[in-house]
């Protein structure tokens, strides 16, 4: 800062020594509080006033005198506090308090009407300090303590006159006064003079009347000079000025005072107001008025609680304030729209009570009807139970009115002593509970009631109005709630039932916000999503109460009523139960609605069902000693069950959750479930789980279930039959029921030896085929070729023969048994020897998949194989047959059926299904009884062909334990034991699979059997056979014929024969081992086929065989031809 | 050198494009916001985005773009954001400032009032006279930026002056007549 050169270096370093130090710190000011400092200022002051005061040329001197001015008074104005603290504390500091003295003299007589604007501030900040010095502090004292002020002053100050410097101080405002209506002043400076003012209102409240008076009329008349924008300017600042002091703590007495001229400084205080805080007040009056019932209320029961010493809190004091508005508003309309949150609620509170002293009793009376119904509004939007509020208000007699049981929002009777608070509870929400509502109007009477004897303590009249009329009828202290009428039974259970009506709506509305609930198909989900439906506490909670309440909530009530004491309610209750039969019949009634709702949705309210069972089984548990008393458990549990079933989806099992969760069943649930699963073929699947679940875990009705499913297990539906056996299937063999079921099936199989079932006569259409069928059914029991032993007993019964379906039904679930323990099979072969030949047949046909399932590697099956009673040959060869149909039977299979086969002397038929399991011993061994089958007849033949295909071929990856070769040798060496035709035959079989036995084969068996050292009989037979069948081998069969001839065939007459034929057979290219022949025999073949002389002639001819010629001409074969 | 304080609601539109335009001509200039909270507008008139004052301009720029990069681009928000975080770090609560400003500059009527009420609340110790003056401002990018180069020219006026104090009244008449768009309030205050 470039300082003049008039001023003393000195001081102007002083002065900015000053600035840099205290600047923004005032507080530190109080080191420059000397003698030295005060006479830089004095000096700087006097002298730059001198300097500048009417100087019109403003040079740059001018400018830098005029900022020393202003910093020297600002510096003054900061350090003259501490300067008058001083003075005060020392009565010698004269010569300080000499300076001060000088300075506000320069200050007053012509710093405060300097020509520069900046000046003036500083010297109007200036004067504002001397006067909050020279005042005393009346107001609030909570920053007294850094407030100098005249109040230190010592009587009998020896330099500081207080009554003087009061006196001043007071002269001092008159000059702050004059400033803003001062004519020569610009728009800039009285705003400076307005800020100033304020912290000297709110510390020198004594002050306030007089400002607040001068600020009103600052522009009274009005100041010409000022130009439109400063007029705004000054404006505004005065308004900011009351606003500021409104809201001022300190100033909290005098607000009155303030607001009113605050509503006198602004034709447009309103707006000014509304445009500043418009939204949000609009905003928070609504948030207020949602507040206000509810902490109206609060507060009201917090009144009652200590009605003796009444709050003055917040609540009146807004119910007041929003009276004052309202009264205001109609008479002056200036605050209107004004923001009065922005007012702290004592000031309004002093407010409203200003204005109703004010107010005359007759505009009172006027006014307070159009008050009240107001007021009321405001509470009825808030709480439903406002309409109720003013019913009794009004007439207090319609309380008991209003609570009549005909309505039809009957209220649980709040005296009955149970179930009624569990009850009111969740549904309370709704309905207000009454108590309140009396406190309520209680703590706004007393409220009300203060407010106006405030009134009439100041001398009005009493208020003929609605709201005195109101108050006074609710002054009765204290308020009695009426005794609860009483109601008759009917009604109560009128009401019970109502209650329980809604609580059931309630849970269905509930329901219909689950998404999913109709949708679910998929069981599982259902299942999760009634899971977690009922897991919510909520809901577990008014299950529990709906349950108890159906179950003995009716004799509660009656209770309640007869035995007033309460103390041996227990045993009254049942004897009122049983004496009166229209009240059970309530409770029926009760019941019957519960079992209807959870009927309709048990999948989700099966949980419910079980609680009420369970409370059922409980009363009757609870009654059980009691004779009269009849069992509801059952009863109702039936019912629910029967009325549940039809309702039931397909593939539903919350009939099954229920049924084992209950607590108790008999055979009559589970006849139910019987009679539906009849009815409804569709859920028989379902029911058919359920019964399985109960037997399982139920044991009290096990065998009832049992009984069903196994029924089930012999039906004639092949579907539902199997399904039931799939189920009962389960418990064998380990579980504890396996025995009763292996038994029942055991049973059912030996039904097989019974009479066949009356049934099919009964269907009346099938009688006649029935009758007509037996000679059919024999006629086809000879073409099976059957063994004979058995027949003769069906013959015996054959005016009823056992049905195929009518027989499956008993072998199935038995067949399922013992593929899980064979060792049941042994029971079959009893049924199966004393059986019929169909019954055997269908037995027979039906085994297959059993055995196949069961396999030869069951040592069980082996042992019955091995150990079968006489009379089931047939069943074991079929059991073989189905066991080795594709595999190769293990050895453990061929040792079991050959020892039986040894031991007993069996038929060869034993051997066969197994043959592919013989090594070439066995085979060889056994083949003469294989042989020994062939009968000439062509099913028989088969078997044989199918025995040689099956030794023959290869099976899987095991090579044939024999070749086409050594089975035909084989064959060929079988002579011994069996007849010639059997053994021809046989070899003919094996002609006829000519795509085994090719050419190659028989020379290849041919060869070998020459080669044999005593050649079979048979073999003559083959190689005639070879001839016929394989014309390519004649070659062979000559050469075979003439090593014959070698081996001197002749000698064997039965081979002899066969070679003669063979000769025959081969002829005219036989006539080269003819002619080989020794004489004797050559003579023998010319005697047994004499058409083989002429080609034996020529050949001998033409060979020059002369031998044979003589021996043919010794026989005169040639002579004759000479001739 | 006179210190400038330019004050809005938010310190984020209005104070902020006058900040801006006074710190980019040299001027010693702070600005401050005197609501509770700063508000941005949000994706729908009654979901403001609100922060503290304190946050800084840069990670609400960052949250806003992570919200909805499209819609605070369009309203300007970002660029505002982006903007702001150039001149400094955080919006500033004049409550809490501490610095005493020879003129103070605010952009709406209601934080003229706040300024007023704040200073008057303080004690006025230090003596020291201040300008309070108000220019309004609509609360909108456009208005921002008229208002912004008004708010430099008042600026440069006062500037231009070689006894603010003396000419005050002189410099609030004439950008009245020169701005009759932005109503002037001017009062003289203490610090």
């Amino acid at each position: 800062m470039a300082f003049s050169l008039h001023h003393n270096e000195r001081y102007l370093r002083s002065l900015e020594d000053f600035e840099s130090d205290v600047g923004s710190h005032p507080a530190n000011a109080q080191v420059f509080a000397t003698n030295d400092f005060l006479d830089v200022l004095y000096n700087l002051i006097k002298e730059a006033n001198d300097q500048t005061k009417g100087v019109a040329d403003h040079d740059e001197s001018y400018e830098s005198e005029i900022e020393i001015l202003k910093a020297a008074i600002r510096a003054f104005a900061t350090v003259v506090p501490y300067v008058f603290s001083s003075v005060c504390q020392n009565e010698a500091e004269t010569r300080l308090w000499q300076n001060v003295s000088a300075v506000k003299e320069i200050l007053l007589q012509s710093l405060i009407h300097h020509q520069n604007q900046g000046v003036r501030f500083a010297a109007i900040k200036c004067v504002q300090v001397f006067i909050l010095l020279q005042s005393r502090s009346e107001g609030d004292r909570s920053n007294s303590s850094n407030d100098i002020n005249i109040s230190l002053v010592r009587a009998d100050h020896r330099i500081l006159k207080v009554d003087q410097l009061l006196e001043e101080a007071l002269s001092m405002v008159k000059i702050m006064e004059s400033l803003l209506k001062a004519p020569d002043m610009t728009s800039p400076t009285i705003t400076a003079t307005l800020n100033s003012l304020v912290p000297l209102m709110k510390r020198r409240p004594q002050f306030v009347p007089e400002l607040t008076t001068a600020l009103i009329s600052w522009n009274r008349p009005p100041l010409s000079q000022l130009s439109s924008v400063q007029m705004r300017n000054v404006d505004k600042a005065v308004k900011l000025v009351f606003i500021t002091l409104i809201r001022s703590e300190q100033l909290s007495s005098q607000r009155t005072e303030l607001i009113n001229a605050f509503g006198a400084v602004g034709g447009d205080a309103a707006g000014m107001f509304q445009s500043r805080s418009q939204k949000l007040k609009e905003r928070e009056l609504r948030e207020r008025e949602r507040r206000e019932s509810s902490e109206e209320r609060r507060s009201a029961e917090r009144n009652v609680s200590k009605r003796s010493l009444p709050d003055p809190t917040s609540v009146s004091a807004e119910k007041r304030q929003r009276m004052g508005t309202e009264s205001n508003v109609s008479q002056t309309n200036l605050l209107a729209g004004f923001d009065l949150e922005s007012l702290p609620l004592p000031m309004v509170a002093e407010f409203c009570l200003a204005i109703l002293q004010n107010t005359t009793a007759e505009i009172l009376t006027e006014r307070l009807p159009m008050v009240y119904p107001a007021l009321n509004t405001v509470t009825t939007a808030q709480t439903s139970a406002a309409p109720l509020l003013e019913t009794k208000v009004a007439t207090p007699p319609q309380i008991v009115g209003a609570r009549s049981p005909d309505m039809h929002g009957v209220k649980i009777e709040p005296s009955s002593s149970y179930g009624n608070r569990s009850v009111s509870t969740p549904t309370g929400q709704g309905n207000t509970p009454e108590p309140d509502i009396v406190k309520n109007e209680g703590a706004i009477s007393s409220e009300a009631n203060s407010d106006f004897k405030t009134i009439t303590a100041v001398g009005r009249n009493p208020l003929p109005s609605a709201q005195e009329r109101v108050i006074q009828s609710l002054k009765m202290q204290p308020y009695a709630l009426a005794s609860p009428p009483e109601f008759d039974r009917r009604q109560k259970i009128e009401m019970l039932k109502l209650a329980v009506q809604r609580i059931l709506e309630a849970e269905k509305l509930s329901q219909q916000n689950l998404p999913i609930i109709d949708t679910t198909q998929d069981e599982d989900a259902s299942r999760r999503q009634a899971a977690v439906t009922f897991n919510s506490p909520l809901k577990t909670t008014w299950i529990l109460l709906i349950a108890k309440l159906v179950a003995k909530g009716v004799q509660i009530s009656k209770s309640s009523e007869d035995a007033s004491d309460g103390t041996n309610t227990d045993t009254k209750m049942d004897t009122d139960n049983l004496d009166n039969d229209a009240t059970s019949s309530e409770v029926d009634e009760l019941r019957d609605m519960l079992l209807e709702f959870i009927v309709e949705n048990l999948p989700y309210r099966q949980e419910l069902a079980v609680q009420w069972m369970y409370e059922e089984m409980r009363m009757d548990q609870h009654y059980a000693n009691s004779q009269d008393y009849q069992p509801k458990y059952f009863h109702w549990f039936i019912k629910l069950v029967k009325s549940a079933l039809p309702f039931l989806r397909n593939d539903d099992r919350s009939m099954s959750k229920l049924l084992l969760d209950a607590p108790d069943l008999n055979a009559e649930v589970v006849g139910l479930l019987k009679g539906d699963m009849e009815r409804r073929p569709e859920r028989y699947k379902a029911t058919i789980q359920t019964l399985h679940d109960l037997a399982l875990l139920r044991p009290p009705v096990r065998s009832y279930c049992l009984d069903v499913l196994l029924e089930y297990c012999i039906n004639h539906d092949n579907s539902k039959r199997a399904f039931a056996i799939l189920d009962v299937k389960k418990w064998v063999p380990d579980h504890a029921i396996s025995p009763i079921i292996e038994e029942f099936s055991i049973r059912s199989l030996r039904r097989l030896l019974d009479d066949p079932p009356e049934k099919i006569k009964e269907d009346g259409m099938e009688t006649e085929p029935a009758q007509a069928e037996p000679n059919g059914t024999s006629a086809m029991d000879e073409s099976g070729d059957l063994p004979k032993g058995t027949s003769e007993d069906a013959q015996a019964k054959e005016e009823n023969v056992w049905e195929r379906e009518s027989v499956i039904p008993h072998l199935e679930l038995y067949f399922a048994l013992c593929l899980k323990k064979p060792e049941l099979l042994e029971s079959l072969f009893d049924v199966y020897i004393n059986t019929t030949i169909q019954v055997q047949r269908i037995i027979r046909q039906h085994i297959t998949g059993l055995i196949r399932n069961i396999g030869m590697h069951s040592p069980k099956l082996l042992e019955i194989i091995g150990n079968f009673a006489p009379g089931g040959e047939t069943l074991i060869v079929r059991i073989l047959v189905v066991l080795c149909d594709t595999v190769r039977p293990t050895p453990e299979l061929v040792d079991v059926v050959k020892k039986v086969y040894q031991e007993r002397n069996l038929d060869a038929k034993f051997l066969i299904p197994v043959i592919s399991g013989f090594n070439k011993d066995d085979i060889k061994q056994h083949m003469p009884k294989i042989v020994g089958l062939l009968n000439g007849t062509e099913a028989q033949r088969k078997i044989v062909r199918k025995v040689f295909s099956r030794i023959i071929s290869d099976s899987g990856n095991v090579s044939a334990h024999m070749n086409a070769v050594e089975l035909l040798v084989v064959l060929h060496n079988t002579d011994q034991n069996v007849s010639p035709k059997q053994a021809i035959e046989a070899i003919n079989i094996c002609f006829s699979m000519t795509d085994i036995f090719t050419s190659d084969i028989i020379s290849k068996v041919l060869q070998h059997l020459m080669e044999q050292p005593k050649i079979p009989l048979l073999f003559m037979v083959t190689l005639i056979r070879s001839v016929a069948e394989h014309p390519d081998l004649v070659n062979l069969v000559l050469i075979l014929l003439q090593k014959l001839i070698s081996k001197r065939i002749w000698t064997s007459p039965k081979l002899w024969e066969g070679f003669v034929k063979c000769i025959q057979k081969t002829y005219p290219q036989s006539m080269k081992v003819v002619a080989n022949l020794p004489k004797s025999q050559l003579m023998d073949v010319l005697t047994k086929v004499p058409g083989i002389a002429t080609g034996l002639r020529e050949f001998a001819e033409q060979n020059g065989l002369g031998r044979v010629l003589v021996t043919m001409n010794e026989m005169g074969l040639i002579e004759e031809e000479q001739e | 050198m006179v210190k400038y304080a330019v004050i809005c609601a938010s310190n984020q539109n209005r104070s902020m494009e006058a900040h801006n335009v006074l710190s980019k001509k040299g001027f010693n200039v702070h600005s401050y916001g005197t609501g509770t909270m700063v508000r941005l507008p949000g994706p729908a008139i009654d979901k403001p985005n609100i922060y503290p004052f304190g946050t800084p301009y840069d990670s609400v720029y960052q949250e806003l773009k992570g919200k909805d990069p499209q819609l605070y681009t369009q309203n300007g928000l970002l660029s505002m954001l982006d903007r702001n975080r150039k001149i400094k770090d955080a919006p500033q609560r004049w409550a809490d400032s501490v610095d005493m400003y020879d003129v103070i500059i605010t952009c709406e009527e209601r934080c003229f009032d706040s300024v007023f009420e704040d200073l008057a609340n303080r004690g006025e110790e230090s003596s020291k006279s201040t300008h309070l003056i108000n220019v309004d401002i609509k609360d909108n990018h456009e208005d921002a930026l008229l208002g912004g180069r008004a708010i430099l020219q008042l600026a440069q006026m006062i500037e231009a002056s070689k006894d603010i104090d003396n000419d005050i009244q002189t410099i609030i008449e004439k950008f009245a007549e020169r701005y009759p768009t932005h109503p002037i309030l001017h009062t003289i205050a203490y610090y």
